[in-house]
């Protein structure tokens, strides 16, 4: 009885305890900058405990497999934005517990070798910690940008430049791009279009002309893109300039969609929309996993611009854009002093104080480049372009932008500086394999224990932001097959922008038989893959067999070792690249059709697939026709058809055809029928399996594809 | 099926039509209108064979008895041959009735899902007014020449003369050896799409399965199943019917 009332008593002291200290709290002004750096000064010390908190590695190992099961749970069960800022939050606690204690107490070296050694690892570690900080930062909240309708009185519409510029590309891709430019729904006195023949090629001028599309030449090709550019905004008056590169092929909508913006905001210079690819390019072919894996294209145009969006910094990316001519020439048009032109007029244009837009909708397709070569070769220029626009435009400093801003750009750049890092990771394991060096002086129990979470933790944040965009460990295979090939260029621009050519990316050009080029590219990757299978053998017997040092230290580089050995393989399988026979990517699409014979008879068919110079048809059952006869085919679309003649090259059940002649008119029909349209390319887009960090491991192994967990459309890409 | 000018296809049209909608299960019956007697050809049926309607008319008989079954389903009443004499006396009586062929096709007792296709012969001659005074939807037939085009406004003409009443349900448009490889013909086409484009129109490509059909006696369905105008005809027959029962 006593101790009933007593509790009772207890009870209801401690309620009027907490009433008390509600009220009290209620009292609080929360919006007085006073409080406010209070409450950061006391959550900044509660951090700071967590993080340092000393724990063995059993409870830190127990602790951080709390806080991955719980932000798994998290990840999964929550879909909105705060489950995304809770789960980065929780991996920043992690990493930042992993990062204390690797400051604390690993760098005690016992040699000067293994200490430099050491400093080196460390600082390759520190890139891979600002880069995820400033990749949190800036996709923490992607700004889903809307369409907006033009207004409904078309005479307020302005004139718009289309700029094409070419300089070895083929016309038979050109052509279709122009033609579709052609097509673009816009009034036709107010749609301008221009050829950038940095070529000077006769028959790009004959074909200008008989389109009725304006050509323009230089005499010079001085700063190659930017120059074309320059010299064609000097030639053209519109207030828009709207840039495509000569193989991205707008869609008919795709003024419709994006000038809508610029009456919304007169501060706004560039439109960017996503670069889409119809062809799978050299990585995703390789590895047979087109439109199943997302690609390199997609993690940027689905996520990372949508992440700059939001804090004004979606840089221009050098096509399938709309600029503001007025701005483009207050910074004196398209820079020339880098070899990303694209990026760094952008950040020109930022630091005058203008917008920068961008609309997650495909609105023009295009080719990926089509070899190994051309492919580390475009991704080399943008590597040493932003190096060279940290070196002499460096976002962080000088006027103009905002702090968002400059974290966006800097997060642009530093992202292509991951050659010496990744390069250190494929090599830091066998220090101790190979040599002995203890380059990280910690039990190897306490670094799984801190290392484990640290990494899985990023994972999983990393896939809930990005999840469809990008398989977890696909991003590894892009960055190591790279990382030899921008290390150098990297290192060189930094220290000297002004070294290093410019490489022009090949499009469009065969993938020859009996191209070494690929095998060379292999070179490295196949050097570091030897280094790390020598030191998995060595490192085995002479450390576990033999019993030499520490059995859980030598797992642990062991380990280390195979997941290098399963990446650099994927790596030396994406070299040994499949000989492609066509020379041109191919859309899917099926279309009636019919073929007239020269007797008069006609069959019934359908096209299976269109590049810029030929299709595919599908003949009825028991239908067959060989190689070398040359066809008229009537392609239908509605109420339109387009007459092609064409060679039979590959004969059959199911045809390969090349196109021999085609009229203007039959051409703009066919690019309009096919081509020009969104809806099939927009399908696709975003499109793509949601996979658990766990699921692309095991695809990276080759252990098949696991079944998706669900399918997700990114936005409804209904509006087009 | 009709046209002013000769030689156009209405009875191609016409028997071809009938096997694809035969195809889809529906009831069909052709009905030739033309003295020339043709459309029996196209359906297997001998010269020697001499009945039709026409004479049935004539003498004021039922015309249900020259209905002609084929084993496919479908039903043929050909015109039938007649003599100078005979021929004569059915246009005078043609003439003192306009809607006489009308009502010789109510007599038939057709069942609402059964498709009457009517062949009338060319010109506007007073067998091609009582087709037009018949019909619930007329197929005006052209190809795609300068003279197809040139007769198309006295066509329409003919149309809004003769087609009246609340039965009528509208016109449908078809061009015939469509063939977009020949200049003028392609051009003529899209002429006449530009023209008619308020109202609907059809086309079947030129192909020669279409005449081998004929001579070997069978439809285009059956003898080039994989070709254009199998497809062509299959595509027109479909928007036939449902503008027809769909009104």
């Amino acid at each position: 009885m006593n101790s009933l009332s007593t509790m009772k008593q207890e009870n209801s002291k401690n309620n009027s305890l907490i009433d008390n200290l509600s009220s009290q709290l209620s009292i609080i002004n929360w919006s007085n900058p006073l409080i406010r750096i209070v409450l950061l000064g006391i959550s900044s010390i509660l951090l700071y405990i967590v993080i340092s908190f000393p724990l063995d590695y059993k409870m830190q190992f127990i602790f951080g497999v709390a806080f991955i099961i719980l932000s798994s749970y998290i990840s999964r069960k929550f879909d909105n934005r705060f489950a995304v800022l809770l789960v980065m939050f929780m991996s920043f606690i992690m990493t930042m517990r992993y990062f204390y204690w690797r400051f604390t107490t690993t760098l005690e070296f016992e040699s000067s070798l293994e200490a430099v050694l050491g400093y080196l690892l460390l600082s390759a570690e520190l890139y891979g910690l600002v880069i995820m900080l400033l990749g949190y930062f800036q996709n923490s909240w992607p700004y889903k940008r809307e369409s907006v309708p033009l207004p409904s009185d078309e005479n307020l519409w302005p004139h718009v430049d289309i700029f094409v510029p070419t300089y070895n590309e083929p016309l038979s891709i050109v052509k279709i791009t122009i033609v579709a430019a052609k097509l673009i729904d816009w009034p036709e006195d107010k749609l301008h279009i221009y050829l950038l023949d940095d070529g000077n090629r006769p028959e790009f001028k004959k074909f200008a002309s008989e389109l009725g599309v304006n050509y323009i030449a230089r005499k010079d090709n001085r700063h190659a893109k930017a120059g074309n550019l320059n010299n064609a905004l000097k030639e053209s008056k519109s207030e828009f300039v709207a840039i495509f590169d000569c193989d991205h092929i707008p869609c008919r909508s795709f003024l419709q969609m994006t000038m809508g913006l610029f009456f919304k905001d007169n501060k706004l210079a560039i439109v960017q929309t996503p670069h889409y690819f119809f062809s799978p390019d050299p990585i995703e072919r390789n590895l047979k996993v087109h439109r199943e894996v997302p690609n390199e294209g997609e993690l940027f145009y689905g996520i990372v611009q949508e992440g700059n969006d939001l804090w004004n910094a979606s840089f221009f990316c050098g096509s399938c854009a709309v600029l503001k001519r007025k701005p483009l020439e207050e910074v004196g048009g398209v820079a020339v002093e880098t070899v990303t032109e694209d990026a760094h007029t952008a950040l020109k244009i930022s630091r005058l104080g203008y917008n920068l837009s961008y609309l997650a909708i495909p609105l023009a397709a295009g080719l990926a480049t089509d070899s190994l070569f051309a492919h580390v070769n475009q991704r080399i220029r943008w590597a040493r372009g932003m190096a060279q626009i940290f070196r002499i435009d460096n976002p962080f400093f000088g006027k103009g932008l905002k702090f968002g801003q400059r974290i966006c750009y800097s997060t642009a750049m530093v992202g292509f500086f991951y050659g010496v890092p990744r390069v250190l990771f494929l090599l830091a394991p066998l220090a101790y394999l190979l040599a002995g060096l203890q380059i990280y002086q910690a039990f190897a129990l306490t670094v799984f224990s801190f290392a484990i979470p640290h990494v899985v933790m990023s994972q999983i944040a990393g896939h809930k932001i990005q999840a469809q965009f990008r398989h977890s460990f696909w991003g590894e295979i892009y960055d190591t097959l790279l990382s030899p090939y921008v290390l150098l260029p990297v290192l060189v621009a930094l220290i000297n922008p002004k070294l290093g050519s410019f490489n022009v990316t090949k499009k469009g050009g065969q993938t020859s038989a009996n191209d070494y080029f690929d095998l060379r590219i292999a070179t490295p990757i196949i050097i570091l893959l030897g280094l790390n299978i020598f030191g998995l053998f060595y490192g085995t017997i002479h450390k576990i067999v033999l019993e030499n040092g520490d059995v859980y230290t030598s797992l642990l580089n062991l380990v280390w070792v195979v997941f290098n050995i399963i990446i650099l393989g994927a790596c030396v399988f994406v070299a040994l690249e499949a000989r492609e026979l066509r020379s041109t990517p191919r859309v899917q699409m099926t279309l009636p059709a019919a073929i007239y014979l020269p007797n008069g008879k006609t069959i019934f068919c359908s096209t299976t697939n269109f590049s810029s110079n030929g299709f595919g048809l599908l003949l009825p059952e028991g239908c067959n026709i060989p190689a070398g006869s040359t066809l008229s085919v009537g392609i239908f679309r509605g109420k339109e058809e387009s007459i092609i003649t064409a060679k039979v090259k590959k004969g059959g059940n199911e045809l390969g055809l090349e196109i021999e002649k085609i009229s203007q008119e039959d051409l703009i029909k066919l690019v309009n029928v096919t081509f020009s349209r969104a809806d099939n390319w927009a399908k696709d887009w975003g499109n793509n399996r949601r996979a658990s960090p766990l699921a692309s491991l095991k695809e990276l192994m080759g252990h098949g594809v696991v079944s998706p967990k669900k399918l997700l459309n990114l936005r409804n890409l209904n509006k087009i | 099926m009709f046209s002013t000018k000769g030689g156009v296809g209405k009875s191609t049209v016409t028997s071809n039509f009938g096997s694809v909608m035969n195809l889809e299960n529906r009831k069909v019956v052709s009905m030739d209108c033309d003295p020339n007697n043709t459309l029996k050809y196209h359906y297997g049926l001998s010269q020697n064979y001499s009945e039709g309607h026409a004479l049935l008319g004539l003498n004021n008989s039922p015309i249900s008895s020259c209905v002609h079954q084929l084993s496919t389903g479908e039903k043929i009443i050909p015109f039938g041959n007649l003599t100078e004499a005979e021929l004569v006396a059915y246009e005078k009586k043609l003439l003192e009735d306009p809607y006489f062929l009308k009502k010789q096709i109510a007599s038939l007792q057709l069942k609402d899902n059964e498709i009457l296709l009517l062949d009338a012969p060319s010109g506007s001659s007073i067998f091609t007014q009582q087709v037009l005074n018949a019909a619930n939807i007329s197929v005006l037939v052209m190809l795609p020449d300068a003279a197809s085009y040139l007769t198309l406004e006295r066509s329409l003409k003919l149309i809004n003369k003769h087609c009246v009443g609340k039965d009528y349900i509208g016109t449908m448009f078809l061009v015939n050896q469509v063939h977009r490889n020949f200049e003028l013909n392609s051009d003529v086409f899209d002429m006449l799409q530009y023209q008619l484009q308020n109202h609907i129109i059809v086309e079947i490509h030129q192909d020669q399965a279409v005449a081998e059909s004929l001579a070997n006696g069978m439809n285009i369905l059956k003898y080039a199943p994989q070709s254009l105008a199998t497809e062509d005809f299959i595509d027109a027959a479909q928007t036939l019917e449902s503008y027809l029962l769909g009104n």
